[in-house]
């Protein structure tokens, strides 16, 4: 799911090594080696932003708040941190990963070919890219002119992504506690509703309630009118909404949580049916089990209903430390959930009017089935 | 007074500049990221801020049209209250060849603004579309049309007051015992709830601050130098200000080289008005500095910029630095911030946004920069 992103993450993102060991590091550190010996590799650069870092957060830890990041590894020896911000700030990025060496980019292309140069005692490196999906073509083109006088660039994303599609037990441990902040945030929110409060209010009593339950950040989307989809704020009106679909997301721990609600004077109608798909695609839920299939067991429940328009291009996808991980249920091709694999399923239902509809849950899926994380279709806590 | 331009006078000053460079089209490309420091021509063109990557496509004729990302965001795309069409998708690229002023104006000049800022793969798809000359026009563009409108000035002065009240609850609120990045968190929800759209906000505390940082997890302490910038932003326009909080009593240095840096920022702040090259009004702050002894404070690495435009359409007039010629103009607007390392104390922060008037400059903020203490 698209979400308006926070411009500068203020929450609490110093590294803490009781919640991610540094063997934790050290574990995804050999797996991503393995890969990069696979593809003969001299050595890898890894790319984030401060929007989309997974990639460098999942080996690193490292967050980037001002600009891009990069992690520089060789195939042997320590790691390197390419951080934007002047030499002064580089205390507070240092705070931030279990990596010694953070440094500031000042000129990317000079600062990627020296240590291009210490990496590849043989003067010729193919080197590795992972994140660069995402990478502005400004960084990409600094990145290709160090790399291209002697060596060439190979981008390992698919390889090296699937490495996190499987979740550590510490990992799936992260996320029930992110879980468990966007279940505070979501409570808060139809509390606040209830209440009488504007969307605008609500949202905001949400993200209050996300933070004080330790949440680094959080992302909302709101109907802008009685049953309008899931959009950003744009002005500063606090309408009341009603039936009110939302959006949530909540990080912890650099681990995301996000799922849709609806929030309806009554469980009928649209509602009813969407609950009743997502239950079906609950049930589904296994290894081996197939994007269509899903789609299958939810369609069936939806009728007289179309399926809602906001999920058409992805009703389901990873999630962990990016918002959306591989696979995109409904954009990739052929995807199947694999066991350890963390997943959000959602369904919607688009009626006449106002009579619309999204809920989602957010899925562990284990050697026999699945386990239910967090459930936008039930009712919120007292 | 919001005084301004419209949008309507924006979209000619660029057809004007296109006119003169013999462009085409113009593709104005969005990165979706919507920064406080960073242009973003989209919203500069169209007011639209998209959840992703976005393009404007202006032609020559005056038509305009916008495709946004993602698809999701259809509803809101519909709702856009611009001069042309609007097409929310998840594949920009494959629109942009639809599109009927791309096709409309197939044998003519491209210009493209904004491009390096996009993700590298639709760069290359968008340049691959096209197989002849396409030119970089990102300084023509934001040279053309530097000011703001009437709409985002009335952004900017909330904006300034939404900050203001953001420091005043800082001051009720900080103290000794707090984390920087839960003071940093209510101070982002507080100004949410004035109103705020967003915020750029740094935060950090020290008894000798090297910069200016990100609020971190550390406790603030009896001692510490508290330094922010609040950076809201009402209705997608941004606007800063710079503090500086002596965490405890001050001691006299601190108040002496703090009021060294204020006497900095208004004689930068005395020197602006329309007609005078920004580069001016960098060399007033930098001489009152060196005049006190602290020349080689005021050149990198200790310092780069004493300010900088505020988006995040256009952030004309750029940076507040020597190497920026910039003729400022009326109805500009741009923070002004000394903020200076000096040896005694670390890092010192004092800043105003300030808008060019017919004679001059106003601030957007009402009580400007002073040392605040909090026992």
């Amino acid at each position: 799911m698209k979400m308006k992103n926070t411009e500068l993450l203020v929450g609490p993102y110093d590294w803490d090594p009781a919640l991610l060991p540094l063997a934790e590091f050290e574990a995804r550190l050999e797996a991503v080696r393995r890969v990069l010996a696979e593809w003969g590799v001299t050595a890898l650069l890894v790319h984030g932003h401060s929007v989309e870092h997974g990639a460098l957060a999942y080996l690193t830890g490292f967050t980037p708040k001002l600009g891009p990041a990069f992690a520089l590894v060789p195939r042997e020896g320590p790691l390197r941190i390419l951080a934007s911000g002047g030499a002064g700030m580089m205390s507070s990025a240092k705070l931030l990963t279990w990596v010694k060496d953070v440094r500031p980019i000042n000129d990317l292309r000079n600062s990627v070919g020296e240590w291009l140069a210490e990496a590849s005692e043989e003067g010729h490196a193919a080197l590795g890219l992972w994140g660069s999906n995402v990478m502005a073509r400004r960084p990409y083109q600094a990145v290709s002119a160090a790399i291209q006088p002697s060596g060439q660039m190979i981008e390992l994303d698919d390889a090296l992504d699937a490495l996190r599609r499987r979740k550590s037990p510490r990992e799936l441990q992260l996320l029930r506690e992110a879980c468990r902040t966007l279940a505070a945030a979501r409570n808060a929110f139809e509390r606040a509703l209830k209440d009488g409060a504007g969307a605008r209010s609500a949202a905001l009593a949400a993200e209050r309630a996300a933070y004080a339950n330790g949440a680094q950040d959080v992302r909302m989307l709101t109907s802008a009118r009685d049953g309008g989809p899931p959009a950003p704020f744009d002005g500063s009106d606090d309408a009341c909404v009603s039936p009110l679909l939302a959006c949530l997301a909540a990080r912890f721990a650099g681990y995301w949580a996000a799922g849709l609600v609806t929030i309806a004077a009554t469980q009928d109608g649209a509602l009813a049916h969407a609950q009743a798909g997502l239950a079906a695609m609950l049930r589904e839920a296994r290894p081996g089990v197939t994007c269509d299939d899903l789609l299958r067991a939810a369609a069936q429940h939806l009728t007289p209903y179309q399926l809602h328009p906001w999920l058409e291009s992805a009703w389901g996808d990873g999630i962990g430390l990016s918002l959306e991980e591989v696979p995109m249920l409904g954009r990739d091709k052929h995807p199947k959930l694999e066991e350890g694999g963390i997943y959000t399923l959602r369904c919607g239902a688009l009626g006449d009017g106002s009579d619309n509809a999204v809920v989602s849950a957010m899925v562990s899926v284990s050697q026999t089935g699945s386990d239910i994380l967090w459930s936008g279709a039930e009712q919120a806590a007292s | 007074m919001a005084v301004g331009m419209n949008q309507d006078d924006r979209i000619s000053a660029t057809l004007r500049c296109m006119a003169d460079n013999g462009v085409d089209l113009l593709i104005a490309c969005s990165n979706g990221l919507h920064m406080p420091d960073r242009p973003d021509p989209v919203v500069h063109l169209s007011g639209y801020r998209a959840l992703g990557e976005s393009f404007v496509l202006l032609r020559r004729d005056g038509a305009l049209s916008l495709i946004v990302s993602p698809a999701a965001d259809a509803e809101r795309a519909a709702c856009w209250k611009g001069p042309g069409a609007c097409v929310a998708t998840d594949d920009l690229a494959a629109a942009l060849a639809k599109d009927s002023a791309w096709n409309g104006a197939n044998t003519g000049r491209v210009a493209l603004v904004g491009v390096d800022a996009i993700p590298h793969r639709l760069a290359e798809r968008l340049l691959a579309i096209r197989k002849d000359e396409i030119v970089a026009f990102d300084d023509s563009f934001y040279r053309a049309c530097g000011r703001k409108t009437a709409k985002e000035i009335k952004g900017a002065q909330r904006a300034g007051s939404i900050a203001e009240q953001g420091f005043q609850h800082l001051l009720e609120l900080a103290g000794p015992g707090m984390r920087e990045c839960d003071l940093a968190v209510e101070l982002k929800c507080y100004m949410q709830s004035l109103g705020a759209d967003d915020n750029f906000l740094m935060l950090c505390a020290s008894p000798h601050n090297p910069a200016v940082m990100p609020s971190s997890n550390r406790t603030i302490e009896r001692g510490d130098i508290l330094i922010t910038e609040l950076t809201p932003s009402y209705e997608g326009q941004f606007v800063q200000i710079c503090r500086t909080v002596s965490i405890g009593p001050s001691s006299t240095v601190l108040q002496e080289k703090y009021d060294l840096v204020v006497r900095a920022m208004w004689a930068g702040i005395e020197t602006v008005g329309p007609g005078i090259p920004m580069s001016q009004v960098c060399a007033a702050i930098d001489r009152v500095l060196e005049a006190a002894g602290y020349a080689e404070y005021c050149r990198p690495p200790h310092m780069r910029r004493r300010g900088h435009g505020l988006g995040c359409g256009s952030v004309a007039p750029g940076d507040v630095a020597t190497s920026n010629n910039t003729i400022l103009e009326e109805d500009m607007i741009f923070v002004l911030h000394p903020n200076q390392y000096l040896p005694e104390t670390g890092y010192l922060m004092c800043g105003e946004p300030v808008r060019v008037t017919a004679t001059g400059a106003e601030t957007l903020s009402t009580r400007t920069a002073a040392l605040a203490s909090i026992d």
